[in-house]
This record gives structure tokens, C-alpha cells and sequence, in this order.
């Protein structure tokens, strides 16, 4: 039965989520291959309903399956489990996100179900990675298909535009990847991560080729979360590919780095983890300033929010910096905050977007009057990313910065981003000047209709239910969290 | 009844302005007479349990009563934790008082009615919340809650320059809260406590067990609170966003800022970092009493040379805050009830001051002196309101104001006669300057284009206003229990001070 004699202890229990979105997303093209006419597209409300409801089927089964960890293929630990559902979610929650923009799109609506599943699989792997090789596969796995959804409306030059920057810039970053691995299996000679971290924490240090091989590794990492060096994509891509991508980048494809750079960070490095504060903290700083004061002059929302989201990501390098297991627990807790804000703000740009597919600010001048519902979830997405009471990112923030004051090396760190925090909210505050004390140009009423009105609330009540009672997640997130650390 | 009330008063604080908040929620926009009523009936309920804790609290068992205490993320150390002294019931009725008086005024807003109650009683859940936290997380959790709803009532109510003025305003009052964060935080992980808890009375406990931290280290952390609280106080240099941001608030918005907002700032400061940094307190008190002489003389100054009456208003209130800062600075039982009772009195004071301005402004639609003039003649109740209230600013006995501040400026002879003169000589600034605005606003001829303006003359008009001078005018005439109450929480704060001072030998 097993012909190449590979012992394939652990395989299914490992990756048995993978290989059920595997089979979901072979069905969703089988049914939208039978349940289509003629050339052109029509709605995919079949392939959508069946995707929605595999991927909740799936998410459920997440709470049946039992821990492994003694397996040579990966570990399905409670961090994994916690990303993995993670992953489910916002992968849910973009299915959900993308009804709405479905009109704009002339072809492919059957299939984009499908590659939102493929790119989940892809992630849900990247949580239970344990060697190198995989880490590998799983990435790209993940980028070659967000290079395809970027570019999913080939009518739409700037659509183009985004997936050929996205293919280049993710290119160049993936060679980093790649010339770290060799350095490391080079230097180590073993792809496994628990190898690799014992060469680390060897007694006298690790070797200059093992330490440039992480560094490069890291570096390409930098890419999947948007941080410098390699966060010049984020802007032109996130404007230029259709909304729901943009938010399901923003989200799933940044956590996605986020998982991989805490398996590095707090498995690989471990204890060696304090070497690398300098370069962790630095990118830290360096991230959140260039995120703060580029998101300062934009006038297009999802450009905004691509900045925005840079200087996110500068905050959840310092969490990384800090390396404490209460910084763990943050990472956790801010991915999750930073996901309810993040699709409640990119679906009411969706609507507001929906008459001139235009994400210019203009077009949120006046919500206030032309719907005070999406004005007022508008309004938390951003106070939350904000960090501003009794929002979620609130707490969150505090987390990160609680963690942070903790090592006394960081307080420079800290007070570089509190100043951050204070220009983030100066940017906010001006989206928000335009939704309450702006003139609309277009005065039609926006409508709402049930199922997005739905999704919009509860989005703006979770972020306000996890800002007001954080206790529950925290505990959550704490126990992901305490695996790392064994 | 009286047991569910004096065991969950301070949390009904909190949680009726927030009811009301989330039921608001649910009101149709278009019926504004329901959300007026409901924002209304909620001030009074605050106002009647504030009121009843002025008469319920138990001066002779001192300390922090009505406390109530729920882990909310018990693995941070995070409490939900309530519970207060006498200057945490001052406040309280301080904060009862001005927002009954805000609602009440608001009743001519006619833009947005619904969104302007969501974000009036959000800010106030703040200020509750910020009164009667004994946890150093919640207490900032409702600090920050207390200064963005701001932006919006200033932004969108408010009038000319808004934009700008809230922009500053929040911005200013944010970058302070962040600079108090990390003194907070340093502070959880100073190791006072065992365990790392946000407990405040936990941390008193350890530092008056001689737990405290080390001389070196208060002088560190204690600048970061002072700067990062006494920007809200505000403290000259950090007072810039404040006359500004009071001139473009509508009514309720100035009348909740200048009149509690702002008293946040030195409530922090007695709240929270005397009694757990008394050393670094004595060490940078000095300079607060230094820099307090440039909030009276400079901010009076100030507010002598303007000609839109906010910003009269506006600029002597941050000249008033400098003789809560002396009084702070001074460590004397004396000046510190004198500075908490003048916390109380400028508020009340200054919101009846922006409410009556507001008041007219709304049919004027101009406050500059120039334009104004014989007011009296048309309008005579709001004249003579103002005019009560000028004699309260500038130290007529017979108001609380001038208890207050008298016992100020005797409690801080002692320690800094300099500064202590600075303060009498602006009281004679603040005299020029109120009663010039006095005269070139409503007394001697009027200008015929006001003859169409119309007098505070319904019951409901008048109310909030015979509220705040009734205010002014009982705790003037006796101020002894409200003094009494202060004095209980003031004093274990100012002798910690004292003894800390005698160990420093300084």
C-alpha cells in the first residue's frame, strides 16, 4: 500500500482541514462547470451557498478533531487550530463580503468561491507547518492565487496593474525565502523547524551563514505582512484589486505572515529570540512610521486602508519584538480585532462604491446623512483600528503596548509607537470628518439589504462586544498562545 | 432598596448614561421629543443618586466606599472596580449637576438630535467612569471614552473654526492620555505589587506598607503623569487646545468640557499619582506651583485682550485651573480641599457661563463684544444670570467660588508666597476682565437690530440655570459639608505628601 515506504503517521489528522477545503474547492468547480449557461457568467448563488456552507461545515468540525503534535508532517496544536479557524472565518466572512460585488464582475463568478477556498487550504497549512519545505509550498500556494484574484477583473487596468505588481514584488520576496532556506538547510542540514531552532540556541551562538539565512527568511516574510522593507505593494494593490480581495488580503493573506514570523519567531529563535530585537524592533519602527505618515495624505479609502494597514503590521512587529508569551496572546487577540474592523470597513466601501466603482474618499462625504447605519459602522471599523474605547483595537493595542512596557529595552519602541497611535487616530478622525461633517455629493439613499445589513452588525458588534468584555478572547487567544511556548 | 443602592450606586453611574446611550440607539430619529426626555430623565436619575451619595457617604469611616469590585480579564490584573471618596463624590455631583444643566439647554438643538444625545451621554458614561474607577485600566478605558465623543459634538454642533478647534482638541487631549499610558503601565510592571494588578487601592496598599518605589524612580515616572493628566488640567504650556475648543463647542459640549472635562486633569493627578509617587510628587510640585503663576497672570491676560466671549470664558478658565494646580502643588489640607472645592465650583460656574452664552449666541449668532451691548435691556433673566455668574468668576463672597479660592491662596501662603501672590493679583485681572465683558455685552445702550431677541422665560429655560447658581449660592453660603466631605479623601493623600517629604529631608 505504501510503495515509497513514507510513514504517514499523522498526515490526515494533521492537514484533515486542508484536505476537506481541497475537496470543497473541486466541488465548487464541478458544480459551477454543470450549473452554468452559455458564456457569460450568471450569479453564482449555487457555487456561493455550497462554499458558505462547506466552509461552515468545516469550521465546525475544527472543534471535533484532537491535538497532534508528535507528528513528523506538522502540528495540529492549539495554535494551529486557533488560525485555522482563523483562516476559516475570514475566509467566510469575504465569501459573504464579495455578494454584494458580485454584479461588477463580467466573468469568473463561479470560480472565485472556488480560489477563496484554494488560497484558506493554503493558509491553514501555513499554521501547522513545522519544516521548511512546507512552509514553502504552503506560501506560495497562498500568493499564486492572491496574484490571480488581485487580477480578477482583466477588464479593469488598475485590476491588471495590482496583479502584475503583486507577481513582481511577491516574486522578488519569495527569492529571499528561498536563498534564507538554503542558508539555513546550508548551515543546519535539516528543512525541520525544531532542528533548526536546537542549531540556533546551540551553545556558542549560531553561525553567520545560519543567522543571514534567517535574516533573509524573515525579510521575505515582511512581504506576506506588508511591512518594510517590502510594503510598497500594499497600496497599489489593495486600490487596484476588486474590494473583497483587497479585503481578504488585508486580513487572511497578512495573518498568514503573522503565523509563520510567530513560528519563527517564538519556535525557531526561542530563547535567541533577544539577538534579534534590534533588527524586530527597527522594522518595527521604521513600519510604523512609514505606515503612520503615508496613510496621512491619501484620498482613496483602500489605499488608506492599505497604509493603515502597514502601520498595523508595525504594531504586530513590536508584539514580535517583545517576544514574551504575553505578546503571543496580543498577536493573537490584534489579528482578531484587526479582522471584524477591517471587513466591516471594506464592505461598506463595497456599497458605497457600488454606483461609480469609485473607492475615492469623496465617496463616503456624507454617509451620515445618506445612511446613518453604515456611517455608524463605518465609524467603529475605524475608531477600533484606531484604538480608540470601547472599541475593540482598544484592547488590543493595549495588549501589544502592556506586553511591550514589560522589557525595559523597548521603551523607545513604545513611545516611537504611542506617537504613532496618535497620528493613526489624526487619519482616522479625517475619514470620519467626512462621513458626520461633510456635504454628500451624491444624495441618494444608500440601501442596505438583509443579508449585508447582517454582516454589517454583527461586525460592528463584535468589535464593540470585544471591546467592552475582552475577558473570553484573551482567554482564547492566551491558551493559542501558551503551545508556542510548550 | 437603600442596600442595592449603596452597594451598585457608582455602577449605576456608569451605566445609565450608558442605557441611555444604547437605547437611543433604538429611538426613531425623528422623534426628538422622546430622546430629549429620555437623555433628560437619565441626568436626573445620575443627579439623584450623586445626590443622595453627597448625603449617604460616611465622612467618619472615610476612604473608599460603595465599592464594588468584578474581574473582568483577571488574567491582566484587570478589575472592574468602583468605589469612592469624598472627592470622588464631589465630582460625582459636580458631574450630575452639569450634565441634568447640559441636557437641559441642549433642548434647542435641532440638527441630529438623536446623534447628539448617543455622544453627549457616551462622554458622560466617561466621566462617571473616570470619577469613580479604582482600577488604573479603567480608568483609562473611560478617560479615552470621555475625550473622542468630543470630536464629533464639536465638529458637527459646533461653531466657526470647528474643524480645527476639535482636531487640535482631540488630538492634544490623546497624545496626553498616551504619555499618562506608559506612566500607567511602568507603574504596573514597577513591581509595588507582587503581582502586576491595575488595582489602584491594591497599590496604595503596597506603597503605604513601604512597598513604594525607589526615589529615583518616582522622579522618572512622575513627570510622565503629571505631563500626560495636567494636559487636560491644562497646565500652561499644554492649555493651547482648550479656549480654542470651548469657543467651537456648542453649549452642552463646552458646558461638560470646561466644566468636568477639564477638572479630569487634577483629579488624575490627586487621584492617582500623589498617593502611589508621593516622593517624585514632592520632588516636581514646585515646578507645577511655578508653572501655575503662568496659568493665572498669562492666561488672565489673555483673556483680557479677547473679544469673542468663549474665548473670555475659555481663557479665564484655563487661568482658574492654575489655582487648582497651586492648590495641589501646595500639599496642604487647606489648599488641596481648596483646589478640589474650586474643581467644583469653576464647573458648575464656567458650564452656567458657556450655557448662557449659548443661549443667546443661538439667536445672535455672534459672541463678539463689538457687536454686543445693552443685552440687559431685552433679555434681563439671562443678563442677570450672567451677571450672578461674573461675580462668582472674579471671587464675590456669597458664592462657593470664593471660598474656594480663598482657601486656596491661604493654604499655599505658607509654602510659595510667590506664586501665592501671583494668585491674588489675578483676581484682580480676572475682576477687569469679567466685568468689562459684563459691560460691553449687556450694559449701557442697545443695539436696535437685538430687539428682536427673545428672554429664557418657560420654566424649562430657566431650570438648568436656577440649578447651577442655586449651586453656586448654597455651597458659597455653607460650604462646610461639601468642604467636610472633600476633606476626607484629601487629607490620608496630603499626609502621605508630608510624610514623604519629611523622609526626603528636602
Amino acid at each position: 500500500m505504501n510503495p515509497l515506504n513514507i510513514d504517514t503517521t499523522g498526515l490526515m489528522d494533521v492537514f484533515a482541514v486542508e484536505v476537506q477545503l481541497g475537496l470543497l474547492g473541486l466541488v465548487l468547480i464541478a458544480v459551477d462547470l454543470i450549473t452554468r449557461k452559455g458564456r457569460h457568467s450568471g450569479p453564482a448563488t449555487m457555487v456561493r451557498l455550497i462554499c458558505g456552507l462547506g466552509l461552515i461545515a468545516i469550521l465546525a468540525a475544527t472543534w471535533l478533531a484532537d491535538p497532534v503534535t508528535d507528528s513528523s508532517w506538522g502540528t495540529l496544536d492549539s495554535f494551529a487550530v486557533f488560525f485555522k479557524r482563523f483562516f476559516l472565518s475570514a475566509s467566510l466572512l469575504t465569501l459573504f463580503l464579495s455578494g454584494p460585488y458580485e454584479d461588477r464582475l463580467m466573468a469568473g463568478r463561479g470560480e472565485f468561491p472556488a480560489l477563496l477556498v484554494f488560497t484558506t487550504c493554503g493558509m491553514c497549512m501555513l499554521a501547522s507547518v513545522t519544516d521548511f519545505v512546507s512552509l514553502f509550498v504552503g506560501l506560495e500556494l497562498v500568493t499564486v492565487i492572491l496574484f490571480l484574484m488581485a487580477a480578477w477583473r482583466p477588464r479593469l487596468p488598475r485590476s491588471l496593474e495590482a496583479g502584475i505588481k503583486f507577481v513582481i514584488i511577491g516574486a522578488l520576496a519569495a527569492t529571499f525565502m528561498v536563498y534564507g532556506i538554503a542558508f539555513v538547510y546550508g548551515t543546519t542540514g535539516s528543512f525541520d523547524l525544531s532542528a533548526v531552532a536546537a542549531a540556533v540556541n546551540a551553545p556558542g551562538g549560531p553561525s553567520t551563514g545560519l543567522k543571514f539565512g534567517l535574516l533573509m527568511i524573515l525579510v521575505g516574510l515582511c512581504f506576506k505582512i506588508g511591512a518594510v522593507p517590502f510594503h510598497v505593494w500594499l497600496p497599489d494593490v489593495y486600490q487596484g484589486a476588486p474590494t473583497p480581495v483587497t479585503a481578504f488580503l488585508s486580513v487572511a493573506s497578512k495573518s498568514a505572515g503573522v503565523v509563520l514570523f510567530m513560528r519563527l519567531v517564538y519556535t525557531v529563535l526561542g530563547p535567541a529570540a533577544a539577538d534579534w530585537v534590534p533588527v524586530l524592533g527597527g522594522l518595527a519602527a521604521l513600519t510604523l512610521i512609514m505606515g503612520g505618515l503615508g496613510a496621512i495624505p491619501q484620498t482613496d479609502l483602500k489605499r488608506f486602508l492599505a497604509y493603515s494597514g502597514i502601520a498595523h503590521a508595525g504594531f504586530l512587529l513590536m508584539a514580535l519584538a517583545t517576544h514574551s508569551q504575553d505578546s503571543a496572546s496580543a498577536i493573537l487577540f490584534y489579528t482578531v480585532t484587526y479582522l471584524f474592523a477591517n471587513i466591516g470597513a471594506f464592505l461598506v466601501i463595497v456599497i458605497v462604491s457600488r454606483t461609480n466603482d469609485s473607492s475615492h474618499m469623496d465617496r463616503v462625504n456624507g454617509l451620515a446623512d445618506r445612511s446613518p447605519f453604515l456611517a455608524f459602522v463605518l465609524t467603529c471599523s475605524l475608531l477600533s483600528l484606531g484604538g480608540v474605547p470601547p472599541f475593540a483595537g482598544f484592547f488590543a493595542k493595549f495588549m501589544v503596548l502592556r506586553a511591550a512596557v514589560a522589557d525595559p529595552h523597548l521603551i523607545w519602541l513604545v513611545a516611537v509607537s504611542l506617537v504613532m497611535v496618535v497620528t493613526s487616530l489624526y487619519y482616522y478622525l479625517c475619514v470620519i470628518k467626512r462621513i458626520y461633517m461633510r456635504n454628500a455629493e451624491d444624495t441618494g439613499v444608500l440601501e442596505v439589504f438583509g443579508g449585508t445589513k447582517v454582516l454589517l452588525l454583527f461586525c460592528a458588534l463584535a468589535v464593540l462586544a470585544i471591546g467592552i468584555y475582552p475577558g473570553p478572547l484573551e482567554t482564547v487567544a492566551r491558551n493559542a498562545a501558551s503551545s508556542l511556548f510548550g | 432598596m437603600t442596600d442595592i443602592l449603596s452597594q451598585y450606586a457608582l455602577t449605576f453611574l456608569v451605566v445609565i448614561p450608558a442605557l441611555v446611550t444604547t437605547l437611543l440607539f433604538f429611538l426613531p430619529a425623528s422623534n426628538a421629543q422622546a430622546i430629549r426626555g429620555v437623555s433628560c430623565f437619565g441626568a436626573a436619575l445620575t443627579l439623584v443618586i450623586a445626590g443622595w451619595m453627597f448625603f449617604d457617604y460616611d465622612q467618619a469611616a472615610g476612604g473608599f466606599q460603595y465599592v464594588t469590585a468584578i474581574d473582568w480579564v483577571p488574567s491582566l490584573g484587570i478589575q472592574y472596580k468602583v468605589g469612592a471618596d469624598g472627592i470622588s463624590v464631589a465630582m460625582v455631583l459636580l458631574t450630575g449637576i452639569v450634565y441634568l444643566a447640559g441636557g437641559l439647554v441642549s433642548m434647542g438643538v435641532d440638527k441630529r438630535v438623536k446623534d447628539f444625545y448617543i455622544l453627549l451621554s457616551a462622554l458622560v458614561t466617561g466621566v462617571f467612569g473616570v470619577f469613580v474607577s479604582l482600577d488604573l485600566f479603567f480608568f483609562y478605558f473611560f478617560y479615552e471614552l470621555a475625550v473622542v465623543p468630543m470630536y464629533l459634538l464639536i465638529g458637527y454642533w459646533g461653531s466657526a473654526n470647528r474643524e480645527y478647534a476639535t482636531m487640535k482638541l482631540t488630538l492634544y487631549l490623546t497624545a496626553g492620555a498616551v504619555v499618562a499610558l506608559m506612566g500607567l503601565l511602568m507603574l504596573y510592571f514597577s513591581g509595588i505589587t507582587a503581582e502586576p494588578t491595575f488595582d489602584l487601592t491594591a497599590i496604595i496598599a503596597a506603597v503605604d506598607a513601604g512597598g513604594g518605589l525607589d526615589f529615583s524612580d518616582q522622579k522618572l515616572l512622575f513627570p510622565l503623569l503629571l505631563v500626560g493628566f495636567a494636559t487636560i488640567a491644562p497646565m500652561w504650556p499644554l492649555h493651547t487646545w482648550s479656549p480654542g475648543g470651548h469657543a467651537a463647542a456648542p453649549s452642552a459640549a463646552s458646558m461638560m468640557h470646561a466644566g468636568v472635562l477639564m477638572k479630569l486633569g487634577s483629579y488624575a493627578i490627586i487621584r492617582i499619582a500623589l498617593p502611589v509617587l508621593p516622593e517624585g510628587a514632592v520632588y516636581w510640585l514646585p515646578w507645577v506651583a511655578v508653572l501655575c503663576c503662568f496659568n493665572i497672570i498669562y492666561g488672565g491676560y489673555i483673556a483680557m485682550s479677547q473679544r469673542d466671549m468663549k474665548f473670555v470664558i475659555g481663557y479665564s478658565s484655563s487661568s482658574h485651573m492654575g489655582y487648582v494646580l497651586l492648590g495641589v502643588a501646595s500639599m496642604s489640607v487647606m489648599s488641596m480641599d481648596g483646589a478640589v472645592f474650586l474643581m467644583f465650583a469653576h464647573g458648575v460656574m464656567t458650564a452656567m457661563a458657556f450655557g448662557l452664552i449659548g443661549f443667546f449666541y443661538e439667536q445672535t449668532h455672534t459672541r463678539m463684544l463689538d457687536d454686543l451691548g445693552g443685552l440687559m435691556h431685552q433679555i434681563p433673566f439671562v443678563g442677570m444670570m450672567f451677571m450672578m455668574c461674573a461675580m462668582a468668576s472674579l471671587g464675590l463672597p456669597g458664592f462657593a467660588n470664593f471660598a474656594s479660592e480663598l482657601m486656596v491662596i491661604v493654604g499655599s501662603w505658607e509654602r510659595y508666597p510667590i506664586p501665592t501672590l501671583c494668585a491674588i493679583f489675578g483676581l484682580v485681572i480676572g475682576a477687569t476682565y469679567l466685568l468689562r465683558t459684563l459691560r460691553e455685552a449687556f450694559q449701557g445702550p442697545m443695539d436696535p437690530k437685538w430687539s428682536e431677541l427673545k428672554d429664557a422665560t418657560t420654566p424649562m429655560q430657566r431650570a438648568p440655570f436656577l440649578l447651577l447658581v442655586g449651586t453656586l449660592l448654597v455651597f458659597g453660603f455653607y460650604p462646610l459639608p461639601l468642604v467636610d466631605l472633600i476633606s476626607t479623601g484629601v487629607e490620608p493623600i496630603v499626609a502621605k505628601l508630608l510624610s514623604a517629604e519629611a523622609g526626603l529631608g528636602l
